[in-house]
């Protein structure tokens, strides 16, 4: 946890403990895209009924795998060699049973990508989208949802996450709000918790700040009985009686900081209520977005116009996560599309309405996909080795397919992408190089860093 | 290309050394410099299988002089002609097997990096002559400290001579300043004078004991005219417990303190209890233990002072690394950590290949876990409570004396080498003497910990207790009562009958090399008829139970006039039960048998005494890191600032720090002193260093320009308080800090509301106070130094928390209190300044100078006449104290 808003790093350099960040880094190249609205559907969102279609399933539909063409899929060196399961339970991944498709598809769009028919309003975007159906990751349970933002399998202990990352190397565009905003309600103590959208050892200060309508920063509301005017005085006198320090102290960077420090805690009682205040949004606009998740998807969009660098939105966090479809998946998922498919939608038009989707990178993950066979009649376990992303907007390709799974969507089986090739492709997209992102006596590995899928960029 | 450019491009390869032009197709090549492209290049991709740690083929690649002499194969670089060089042949070679380097030891050479070295190839090859590295072994760090007359004498000034004098002669706190002395001089820079009473007395309260003077405390100092009134501070709060409360969380961030973690109620990190180690570190700081001992008891309690139960607290250091899923990761949590903590070197980046830039290989990495690999946790009960689930000592003991390390390839478990079972060992590079292990036969209390005298006789006198109130029951019972009582008192009776009987049968059993074998024999059938009768009393005290729950059934129904009731019919189903076991009981009773039950578990007769071998290794007075290591990590949290800019890696890539042999003195004076940290400290606090004023108002412009970063210590330091501090001086201040000591961590959640220090509060993953975690409190899982952050939250957090508004009108209250007593008002200032001036000392501690005391009335006077409100003035005089508390001076030790 911790502010994000102000680089206030910068003022800190002591014995290289933090260092220069004042207004960010220069981008390494000309950037694409100035903010990112990261959309993230905790639980595990099942590919084959989102954003990769798999008829296979119907002709197979209740055989075992072992009839199927794809009997041995899972002794393929890409499972055996990347898989880690986080239990000892090598079983959960295998369910055999192979589960027909439990809703249709229909080609959207000048493009004609299959998208499902719960997905009807991101349908109908689908020309602004990339899909990237050949995701994998390594935990085969809910720790990868930490896994999703960090790179890291959760056994690895906690690193930065790739909000945290875009923040060091950027920094803010306002200096009246956190530049790593969180909305909606975060992953559960189980999966990464708050460290989902930590900064671990870059710094509290870059880590997303979880703002709400109805949830304030920690402290950040007056305590009953504190009038307005008593604290503006306090913060006056604050400021008078540091600055007579800087005759004592003008070398004492932090306490430059602090006085910074103290104007911006002041400012954002003003800037933060203000994100949150759709009075002078259009009827419309507020009708179309929704309540609920459509609303934090327009506090998102108020917060990219007003130059926010990064906004978390989680969908459906806590405990496993509400997209976690054991039993029952065609109502879970039915009910989880319903909430989130129009919104999602609106956002995506009223960004490019206002001209703000080019320089908005939009992401839509989630931190697994879901077993081609069945779980307890019904549902679908678990499945890490092959599901689907899309992004949309800040010079991503719109209306493209790129990777693909097998064909009963059991493994990633062209052009895969572990997680941190999204995190590349995002940071490339807002002119930063993971490479060049390094912290001293911070060792980075090739898997932390990824790859940018060049497929999707325009 | 433009003339202009051209000319440039002309101008620059006359600079270069070699300068060599040459087109090629119309594409001009510019020199290629050895130094500023080659080498760094060669050094990242090449040099840690090709360099000064190891010369795989016999080749090195990080001196121009080694490049050329080529492998044992022959030449690698032909001067002039790339492509009959086998260095460019084997990084852009296809073949995946014979590319280097090799796949999984690092990425290929990018497409422009081929290029550097072809053309400088090309271009001649041409190199400077330069030195050959030393040799691993003679890096600063790994040669063991020695005390050296002040400073390396890069200075030729005469003065050195007398510093050096001093330096080799008096005290260690008078070394100190003579080795930055000599620093200053060479640097030319002049120390400052000394901070004033106040602001030194704040220093090295905050400093030792984590909380500020209080308002007597600081006028007590001011009026104390002495010669070593500081010293005779500095002795009060090293003997005043409050110092083990501020070092001990010092160390806790080093060796990781972690509560217990999990999901609901299951653990899945740490353990329960693991606060007992904490009072142990306590203790442990209090009464001064030597550094070396803590070593000693943390690693290996068990080995080293097995039954005892104070020692055996250390151990949460390991049981602290307990880790549900996954073994590996936790014994590799263990190896990291305890070798950071103690000796400073990242031996972990050895796990899955040799260290890249140490010369630490796999192989040894695989022997410093096998030290580790029998290891596991238990909770023994501690005096009191026999139930283990409500409290008990989270401890390590050699679990699996005998389970093997593999050694796995590339890190990977799935790679484990069958045909490697790896040895227990240390560091080559240190030059000890290698790990020998002895096993230790344990005591009996130590492997078997029912069997204590202590946890017997406890128990023995709670079965006496349920005896006697048996007997009591049995005295006052009436007649319809006196059957159950009567076998209640039986029951009793045989169960401590049975207890004994076992307790005898177990001490013949385990008595030593089988002295008493044919006593125990007796015993075991004793014990054994003893607890058949004891299951027999029980039964029937069962079957009395229930003999009068029906007959109670019946009367109840009887009395409501129902024909029956489910009582009645539970009732009687469990008599039958009842009279099955009783027969069952005398049946078994009258049978012929040696068998009784255990008192507890036992566990291994013996332990490994790897743990003991790796802490003697590491507290070995030859051992160049153990001391230095330590002591930095005391100077840093004395100043603020350290001198090795990683403090967990003392390693090859860690340059010698300016001040090396201040940091050698400080090693040396730690082991001479008994590896005591009270020593220590005050060596530290005493100095005139330490002592300087930190203002930079009216220093040396020489000072700034030569040392803006204070790296000779010309001045004092100045650095934000830790979360702990911030938090405990608030309470502190107002006086309500709770001191009480010791005991079972509290609700994370509570801070705000229970009033004790910061340090006892739950700190694991997900479960830290809020407040702490915003003012940068330790990660748990690693924290060998503190971030320090200024941050908008710690602003709301000082602003709005109900701890700081709370504590400001309870100050606000007692000062108004103090002036209307007229206590210490010996000069005439009015109540206002009055306030003013108490509020300043209480909160920081100082006096406020006039342009203060001018804003601070200014406040005052608006707040009253701006607010036609009630109470007006008393809230006017809470929000200045609450000001002072966001005082920057307030979070900072300066």
């Amino acid at each position: 946890m911790g502010f994000t808003g102000l680089a206030l790093g910068s003022l800190l350099a002591r014995d290289g403990l933090t260092r220069d960040v004042g207004a960010g880094l220069a981008t390494h190249f000309p950037p694409k895209a100035r903010s990112v609205i990261w959309l993230f559907m905790a639980g595990g969102v099942s590919h084959m009924e989102s954003f990769d279609p798999k008829p296979a399933l119907h002709r197979y539909a209740g055989k075992s795998l072992d009839d199927t063409p794809l009997a041995s899929a899972f002794d393929s060196p890409f499972v055996t060699e990347n898989f880690r399961p986080f239990v000892g339970d090598n079983e959960r991944s295998f369910r055999k049973k192979i589960y027909p498709m439990q809703v249709g598809y229909r080609p959207r769009g000048q493009s004609g990508i299959e998208v499902s028919d719960w997905f009807p309003h991101v349908g109908s975007c689908i020309d602004d989208i990339a899909v990237v159906r050949s995701m994998w990751t390594t935990d085969n349970d809910h720790g990868a949802q930490l896994q999703f933002h960090t790179g890291r399998h959760i056994s690895d202990g906690y690193f930065p996450t790739i909000g945290a990352w875009v923040h060091y190397g950027l920094g803010t565009l306002n200096e009246d709000l956190p530049g790593f905003v969180v909305l909606g309600n975060p992953v559960g103590d189980c999966c990464g918790g708050v460290e989902t959208h930590g900064a671990n050892y870059l710094g509290a200060e870059h880590g997303g700040v979880r703002l709400d309508a109805d949830r304030p920063l920690p402290f950040g509301r007056r305590l009953p009985g504190v009038r307005l005017e008593d604290q503006a005085a306090n913060f006056d006198l604050i400021r008078r009686l540091n600055q007579f320090q800087q005759v004592e102290y003008p070398e004492d960077d932090t306490l430059r900081a602090r006085i910074e420090s103290y104007e911006l805690a002041f400012r954002m009682q003003t800037s933060v209520p203000d994100l949150f205040d759709l009075r002078g949004e259009r009827t419309s606009t507020l009708e179309a977005y929704g309540g609920g998740f459509g609303r934090q998807l327009l506090a998102a969009r108020r917060m990219v116009e007003r130059g926010v660098r990064f906004v978390q939105v989680y969908h459906g966090g806590g405990g496993a996560g509400s997209w976690d479809a054991h039993s029952g998946l065609k109502k879970n998922h039915t009910r989880n599309c319903a909430a989130v498919d129009r919104p999602i939608a609106t956002l995506l038009r009223d960004l490019k309405e206002r001209g703000l989707l080019d320089e908005t990178l939009v992401v839509w993950a989630t931190e697994f996909g879901r077993t081609p066979g069945s779980e307890r009649k019904d549902g679908r376990d678990h499945h890490p080795f092959g599901f689907s992303c899309w992004l949309a907007g800040g010079g991503i390709r719109g209306g493209v397919v790129h990777g693909a799974t097998d064909e009963l969507g059991l493994l990633a089986s062209e052009n895969r992408h572990y997680v941190t090739d999204l995190h590349a492709t995002v940071l490339h997209q807002l002119g930063l190089d993971s490479r060049r992102l390094e912290i001293p006596g911070r060792k980075r590995l090739e898997i932390d860093h990824g790859r940018p899928i060049r497929e999707v960029i325009a | 290309m433009n003339l202009v450019r051209f000319h440039q491009r002309l101008l620059l390869i006359a600079a270069s050394v070699s300068s060599v032009s040459a087109t090629d197709g119309g594409r001009s090549k510019e020199a290629v410099d050895y130094s500023s492209s080659v080498k760094p290049l060669l050094a990242r991709k090449c040099a840690p299988c090709h360099g000064a740690l190891r010369q795989k083929a016999g080749l090195r690649l990080d001196v121009a002089k080694m490049i050329r002499k080529g492998s044992r194969r022959g030449p690698v670089v032909v001067a002039g002609d790339s492509s009959a060089s086998a260095l460019i042949e084997r990084v852009t070679t296809t073949d995946v097997d014979e590319r280097m380097p090799p796949h999984d030891a690092g990425e290929r050479l990018e497409l422009e990096e081929v290029r550097i070295l072809r053309e400088w190839i090309d271009q001649g090859a041409r190199a400077p002559d330069e030195a050959l590295p030393l040799a691993p072994g003679s890096h600063w760090a790994f040669v063991a400290p020695a005390r050296r007359p002040g400073g390396m004498g890069d200075s030729g000034s005469g003065e050195d001579g007398d510093e050096h004098a001093k330096a080799s002669t008096t005290s260690t706190t008078n070394r100190i300043d003579a080795h930055l002395s000599v620093i200053q001089n060479s640097q030319g820079v002049v120390p400052v004078g000394p901070a004033s009473k106040d602001s030194i007395l704040r220093r090295v309260y905050i400093d030792l004991v984590g909380l500020p003077p209080t308002i007597d405390e600081l006028y007590a100092f001011r009026e104390d005219d002495s010669a070593d009134a500081y010293e005779k501070v500095v002795d009060r709060l090293l003997a005043s417990p409050r110092y083990a409360e501020r070092w001990a969380r010092h160390w806790m961030d080093v060796w990781r303190y972690s509560d217990w973690a999990g999901y609901g109620n299951e653990i899945r990190y740490s353990q329960r209890n693991i606060w007992r180690w904490r009072d142990w570190i306590l203790d442990a700081l209090d009464t001064d233990m030597g550094y070396d001992r803590m070593i000693l008891e943390m690693l290996a309690a068990d080995e080293f002072a097995p039954g005892d139960d104070h020692a055996i607290r250390a151990t949460g250091f390991l049981a602290r690394n307990w880790y549900k899923f996954d073994r590996n990761s936790w014994l590799d949590d263990t190896v990291e950590h305890t070798l950071k903590a103690f000796v400073g070197l990242t031996v972990n980046c050895a796990r899955c290949h040799d260290h890249k830039y140490d010369p630490i290989s796999q192989s040894e990495y695989y022997r410093l876990r096998a030290i580790f690999e029998p290891y596991d946790v238990r909770t023994d009960r501690v005096r009191g409570e026999p139930d283990t689930s409500k409290t008990g000592v989270a401890r390590i003991y050699d679990a699996r004396p005998d389970a093997k390390t593999l050694f796995f390839a590339g890190g990977d478990p799935n790679r484990a080498d069958a045909d490697r079972t790896m040895t227990p060992g240390a560091l080559a590079v240190l030059g000890l003497p290698a790990l020998d292990p002895v096993p230790i036969a344990l005591p009996i209390d130590s492997y078997y910990p029912a069997l204590r005298r202590s946890v017997v006789d406890e128990q023995v006198d709670a079965l006496r207790q349920r005896l006697k109130k048996a007997a009591a029951s049995l005295a006052t019972a009436a007649a319809a009562e006196r059957l159950l009582a009567e076998k209640k008192l039986e029951a009793a009776r045989a169960q401590l009958a049975s207890f004994r009987s076992r307790v005898e049968a177990e001490r013949a059993r385990f008595a030593p090399s089988g002295s008493q074998a044919e006593l125990f024999e007796r015993l075991a059938r004793e014990a054994s008829t003893a607890e058949r009768r004891a299951a027999l009393a029980a039964a029937e005290e069962r079957l009395a139970t229930t003999e009068r729950e029906l007959r109670l059934a019946r009367a109840a129904v009887a009395k409501a006039g129902t024909p029956s009731s489910k009582r009645i019919a539970a009732a009687t189903k469990s008599l039958a039960a009842a009279k099955k076991a009783v027969a069952g009981a005398r049946q078994r009773s009258g049978e012929s048998s040696s068998k009784y039950t255990p008192l507890g578990s036992t566990f291994p007769r013996s332990s490994t005494g790897r743990r003991l071998a790796l802490a003697r290794w590491i507290v070995h007075p030859r051992n160049p890191l153990t001391a230095r290591v330590a002591a930095h990590h005391v100077w840093m949290r004395h100043f603020g600032q350290a001198l090795v800019r990683n403090v967990d890696d003392f390693g090859l890539r860690s340059l010698r720090p300016l001040q090396a042999d201040l940091l050698d003195e400080l090693a040396v004076s730690l082991m001479e002193g008994g590896w005591s940290m009270k020593r220590l400290h005050r060596a530290i606090v005493t100095s005139a260093a330490y002592r300087r004023r930190s203002t930079t108002l009216g220093a040396p412009r020489e000072n700034l320009l030569a040392d803006r970063d204070n790296q000779t210590y010309w001045r004092g330091s100045f650095r934000r308080a830790e979360a702990e501090v911030v938090r405990d001086s608030i309470l502190h201040s107002a006086g309500r800090l709770d001191l009480a000591r010791g005991g079972p961590e509290l609700d994370s959640g509570k801070g705000q509301a229970v009033a004790r220090r910061s340090i006892y509060f739950r700190h694991a993953r997900q479960r830290r106070m809020p407040f702490l975690t915003i003012f940068d409190s330790a990660n748990p899982r690693e924290c060998y130094r503190r971030r320090e952050s200024v941050t908008p939250q710690q602003a709301y957090a000082l602003v709005n928390s109900p701890i700081v508004a709370r504590q400001s009108a309870v100050i606000a209250a007692r000062i108004s209190a103090r002036i209307t007593e007229r206590i210490r008002d010996e000069k005439s200032r009015d109540d206002e300044t009055r306030f003013i001036h108490l509020a300043f000392e209480t909160v920081l501690s100082r006096s406020p100078r006039a342009d203060e005391i001018a804003a601070c009335r200014e406040f005052l006077d608006r707040a009253r006449t701006a607010a036609p409100i009630e109470d007006a003035s008393r809230r006017a005089h809470e929000n200045l104290v609450l000001v002072l508390f966001n005082h920057h001076e307030f979070v900072t030790i300066r």
